[in-house]
Parts: C-alpha cells; structure tokens; sequence
C-alpha cells in the first residue's frame, strides 16, 4: 500500500461524477479521518486501499449508488475483481453472493472506490441492498447498523463531495462494537472489533484538542437519529471500549492495525493508542454515559 | 454524613512516616466530629501486612475508640487491597484501588509547613493591593499559623516592615532582597508538582485543558501563570501560554492532586523540573487561599504574587519583570486612589 494523498483522491472522485451527485457521497474510514485530522503538509499522506463512500440518503441509495456507478464505468474506472465475489451476478443471484461496487480508477491498482448505503431505520447489524446495474450486472450495496451515525451532519469537502465528521465515525465504530468478537478481517488474522475500535481511540488520538467538544456531537447524533432508542446506545457507548483496553494483546493488535493504516509513519505504539483510548473514555464516554444513565432512569 | 476523600500513602518508606500519617488523619478526624468516616490508604510500600498492623495496633492503644473506629486502614499492593484493621467490602474496595491508581499516576503534592513564605506572601499581596496595614492577629489567621510563630518571622523583618500606632503592620515598598530570598524557597513552599503529556499522540494545549477545568470545576483549584498574569496586566509581552500554572488550595501542606487524572489521563508527574511541562500545580499553603472569583462556570484566579512565582519558575523573566513593574505601577495608583 502506497500512501495517498487525501485531497488528491477526493478531487479525482468528484471529477469522475456529476455535480449533482457529489453531495450524495459521504466519504469515511481512514481516508476521510486523514482528510479531516492530518495535515498535507507532512507528507505522510494515509495508506488505505479503499475510499468508502455512502451513499445517501437512504431512500434514494439505490437510484444514486446506480448513477454514481455507471458515471465513473463510463469515464473508465474499472471494477475490482476479488476471491468469490470477482463477477457481478443476476436476477436468480442471492444478495449474500453478490459483490460490493468496487471501482479503481483509471490507470491505477492501488487504490478503489467502495459504495456503501446509509442503513434503514431500525436496521440491526449488517445487511446488504441488491444494486442492478444491468441485467446480469448485480451488485450490492452494503449496510451497516450505525452507519448514519457517522454520516450524519457531514460536512462539504473537496470538489463537492462530502466528508464524515471525526467525532462520529468514532462514535459509530464503539456503537457497532459493544464487545470485542472473534469475526476476522477477510483475508486476514485480525479482528474486525479490534480494527475499528482501534481506529476510534486513532480518531480520539489524532482529534486529542477537541475532545471536549465530542459529547455534544455524539448526543446531538443519537438523539436525531434515535429518538426513542438513544439513551441506551449513550449509555453503553464505552463497553468496546473498556473492552479493548482491559485486553493488552487485543490493543496492541489495534496498534498493529492502525499503524499499518490511518497512523502509519508516525511511530505510534500500542502504550500511545492505551493513553489515546483512557482520554477518550474520561473526557468524552463517561459523560455521554452518564447522560444516558439518567435519560434511561427519568423514562421508566 | 460527607466522607473524605482518602488519604494515600505512596510508597512509605518507613513504619514512622505510617505512623504520622495515621495521626495527622486522626487529629483531622478528632477536629471533625460530624465527617464521615476516613480511609488512610498505603500503596505499594515495602514494609510488611505485620508491620503494618503492628503500626495500627499501637495508634488504635492510644486513639479515643470513637476517633480509632472512624480510621480504616488499607494496604493495596498491585490491583489488590486489603483493609488491616476490618473487613472491607467490593464498593470500599474499588474505592479505594481508584484512590491508589490517581496516586500512582498524579501523585499527591506535599507543601513544607513555612511560616515565613506564607506570611510573606500574604503580606505582598497586601502591599501590591494598595491596602491598609493589618494586625499580627489577622495576619496570623490569614496565614493558617499560631501568633507566635508570624510574630517570630515578622521580627525578621523590622527594617521593612512599617508600623502604624495601633499595631498593624505592612511593608513599606516592595521587598526586593526579601522577595528574591523567598522566590529561591518557593518551589519547595509550594511543592510545585509537573505534569507532562505522556505517548506520541497529539497533545493537548493548556487552552484546552483549562477550558475542561472550567467544566470540572475541582473545589480549591485556581488558574494562575501566564493566564492570571494576563487577567492583571493584558500588556503583558507574550502571546499565548506555553503551560498551564495550577495553585491548589493545600493548608494542610497537602495537595490534592487527584483532579489531575480527570482533567487528562495523558499528563504524567515528571520529577525533573527542568522538563518542559504542559501543567504545573502549585501547593496553595495559607490558610486564605487569595483566590479571586471569576464568572459563572470559571476556575477562581490565584493571587497577583502566586502569578508572578509562576512566571520566574517558567523561566519567563523578561514577562517577570514586565509584570512587577505593572503591580507595582498599579500599586500606586491604588494608593493615590485611582481605579
């Protein structure tokens, strides 16, 4: 993995599709942390493989996502062809078997373009939204269940697009994973909780001067986005957390991850991830938490 | 009934400094009949589970029973504490561990008792307000010492000090030689605790973390430094401060240190005091703290001369001398009646 340069990549995705689609592409993970949080002048850059956007908003995901699509095919980016999910599938072809729109562009191997969708209200866990391209040109656009968390209130960024807000892709990382679980990386031995609660105590280390602003953020979200449900989720928003910095092989592996990713070059060690997660947890999570203690309390 | 919060011993190093800190906690709690109970807690020490019990056995003998059975006494060692004088329970428990850990990582700053430094300071500060000579009385109660012992250091003093008729007293400039002799002693007066940011993440800038302590708000903790020296004087030749000075109110000698991990679990005690710090906590020994009220939902400020301790001790003499020549200045204007 080469390092990226963020703004170069925004600029190249937004020229590849149409203005009045721009604003529909949220970008998150790793790139949009780096955009956000790194400066460009270090030159560093960020090393990722993958610029996930989602689309949005959910009503309109699959319309969007399929214009999105065929506008960067058609200024010849060309489809990512991996293991069991190399060819698109038809009409007969399960969403499970389908693959994710996968688009590098063109000329270039080291970098794609994923398309997500925002999840349904009162989705839980992952789900995947059949995206027909053509009629045995099937693909899927995956889901998560707290992915509008950090999508929402996402901010304008190069070229039209926009960028997801530090603070609540971290957010949507500790929500997704209350507890540290066996499910591996594909292709790899690491566990998937470990990489993006890992990559929230990145986020927490890398925004250390603005946390006190965090809290604020992650109400606001939740109680848009969950009217009914969000003092629970405020709540318990630290158990990955607490989880992950109680085992030391699971934080190092975190560590591994992030500086293989969103910290690379920058010398970070699993002790400097330990003292990013105890900030985060004292000046942000336990506030939300408490939050959510006393609206739970007051409901009942 | 409010319980204090615990007493933490780290490391003691002897069964006599166990001793003293089991009776300096059973006075407190003799002078304070209607606070709850208290916990003196022992961390990480080298001195034995029987020694130690000893050590409680022969302050229980000598202790009123009401007094000994408000006193509980742990020993944590590792992530384990065990209570030697009872049985404790998992809330007590974990109270106590959390207690030992702040300590561990903060560290509990300890002021020499020193008369003269406080009565000195009390007296400046006094000058630099442009007030009216106090009595030895007042002075001694400001300071938190008996009559006799300012009355000793104010005898030091004759040839600065002026004298009115009724017996009050004041300096009559500024002390210059005096003030030099006292800011040598007032790292070790005012057990001047360093914090830096541990790890290789980003930090946080002292803008930062005051503006959390203004959220915390811990009781007895005043913002002093470059930031209360540019409350008083916004002339002041800096721009931004490059560390956060802390004065924390200890009359007792100690300083509670605990808000430390609350404010930001990244800082870390530094012993070297040539180590550029990010936070700097200062031990407050009088017994009127001279903190002054600030708005709603800010830290108090600490008085004009713990400020200018906190410039000299940051190495920024040049904004030093800018800020005594402003004192001073004001000074007299104050005295002429213009404010």
């Amino acid at each position: 993995m080469s390092p990226l340069s963020p703004r170069a990549v925004l600029r190249e995705v937004a020229a590849a599709v149409p203005e009045d689609l721009r604003a529909s592409l949220v970008v998150i993970g790793s790139l949009a942390v780096a955009y956000r949080l790194l400066p460009e002048s270090d030159g560093l850059g960020v090393r990722t493989k993958d610029v996930d956007c989602v689309v949005t908003p959910r009503v309109a995901a699959v319309d969007r996502g399929r214009e999105v699509a065929r506008q960067l095919l058609a200024a010849g980016w060309w489809p990512r062809a991996s293991g069991a999910f190399a060819a698109p599938g038809g009409d007969a072809t399960p969403e499970s078997a389908l693959p994710v729109v996968r688009l590098h562009p063109p000329g270039r191997a080291d970098w794609f373009i994923e398309l997500l969708a925002e999840p349904e209200v009162g989705q839980q866990g992952r789900t995947f939204t059949r995206l027909p391209l053509g009629e045995s040109e099937h693909f899927v656009l995956p889901s998560f269940e707290f992915g509008a968390v950090a999508t929402h209130g996402a901010e304008p960024a190069e070229g039209g697009l926009r960028c997801a807000r530090p603070e609540r892709m971290a957010l949507s990382h500790l929500l997704e994973h209350p507890r540290l679980r066996p499910e591996k990386i594909g292709g790899t031995e690491f566990r998937r909780s470990n990489k993006d609660l890992g990559r929230a105590l990145a986020i927490a280390l890398l925004d250390a001067e603005r946390l006190d602003a965090w809290p604020e953020s992650w109400l606001t979200a939740l109680r848009e986005l969950f009217p009914r449900r969000w003092p629970v989720f405020a709540a318990h928003c630290g158990d990955g957390l607490r989880a992950l910095l109680a085992s030391h092989a699971d934080l190092r592996e975190a560590a591994e991850i992030c500086a293989a990713g969103v910290l690379a070059g920058r010398g970070v060690t699993t002790e400097d991830l330990d003292i990013a997660g105890r900030r985060l947890e004292v000046l942000v999570v336990r506030e939300v938490e408490e939050v959510g203690r006393r609206a739970t309390k007051e409901r009942r | 009934m409010p319980r204090p919060h615990p007493v933490v011993l780290l490391r003691p190093a002897s069964a006599r400094s166990v001793r003293t800190a089991l009776m300096e906690l059973a006075y407190a709690l003799a002078e304070a009949p209607r606070q709850g109970d208290a916990d003196l807690v022992l961390v990480d020490g080298s001195i034995t589970h029987r020694r130690l019990k000893k050590e409680w056995e022969q302050a229980r003998a000598v202790l009123r029973p009401e007094v000994a059975g408000r006193l509980q006494v742990w020993a944590v060692r590792g992530a384990a504490a065990e209570r030697l004088n009872g049985k404790g329970d998992a809330k007590a428990s974990a109270r106590v561990l959390q207690a030992a850990e702040a300590e561990r990582r903060t560290g509990r700053a300890r002021a020499r008792r020193d008369a003269e430094f406080a009565v000195f300071k009390i007296l400046l500060n006094h000058w630099f307000a442009g007030e009216e000579p106090i009595t030895t009385d007042a002075l001694a109660r400001r300071a938190g010492f008996s009559y006799p012992s300012v009355a000793k250091v104010l005898r030091k003093w004759g040839t600065i000090l002026e004298r009115t008729s009724d017996r009050r007293l004041g300096f009559d400039g500024f002390p210059r030689e005096e003030f030099e002799r006292v800011r040598a002693l007032s790292d070790r007066a005012r057990a001047t605790a360093r914090f830096v940011e541990r790890g290789r993440g980003a930090g946080r800038s002292p803008e930062a973390q005051r503006a959390r302590l203004g959220k915390l708000r811990p009781a007895g903790v005043a913002l002093g430094g470059v930031a209360g020296a540019l409350r008083l004087c916004p002339d002041l030749d800096l721009t931004g401060a490059p560390r956060l000075d802390l004065s924390v109110h200890a009359p007792s000698g100690r300083a509670d240190l605990t808000f430390v991990m609350e404010l930001d679990p990244g800082l870390a005690p530094v012993a070297d005091p040539h180590a550029p710090a990010s936070l700097v906590v200062h031990a407050v020994p009088h017994a009127d703290p001279l903190f002054e009220a600030a708005g709603a939902g800010a830290l108090p400020w600490a008085d004009p001369v713990e400020c200018l301790l906190d410039l000299h001790e940051a190495k920024l003499e040049a904004q030093a001398v800018q800020f005594l020549e402003f004192l001073t200045l004001r000074r007299a204007a104050l005295a002429l009646g213009v404010r």
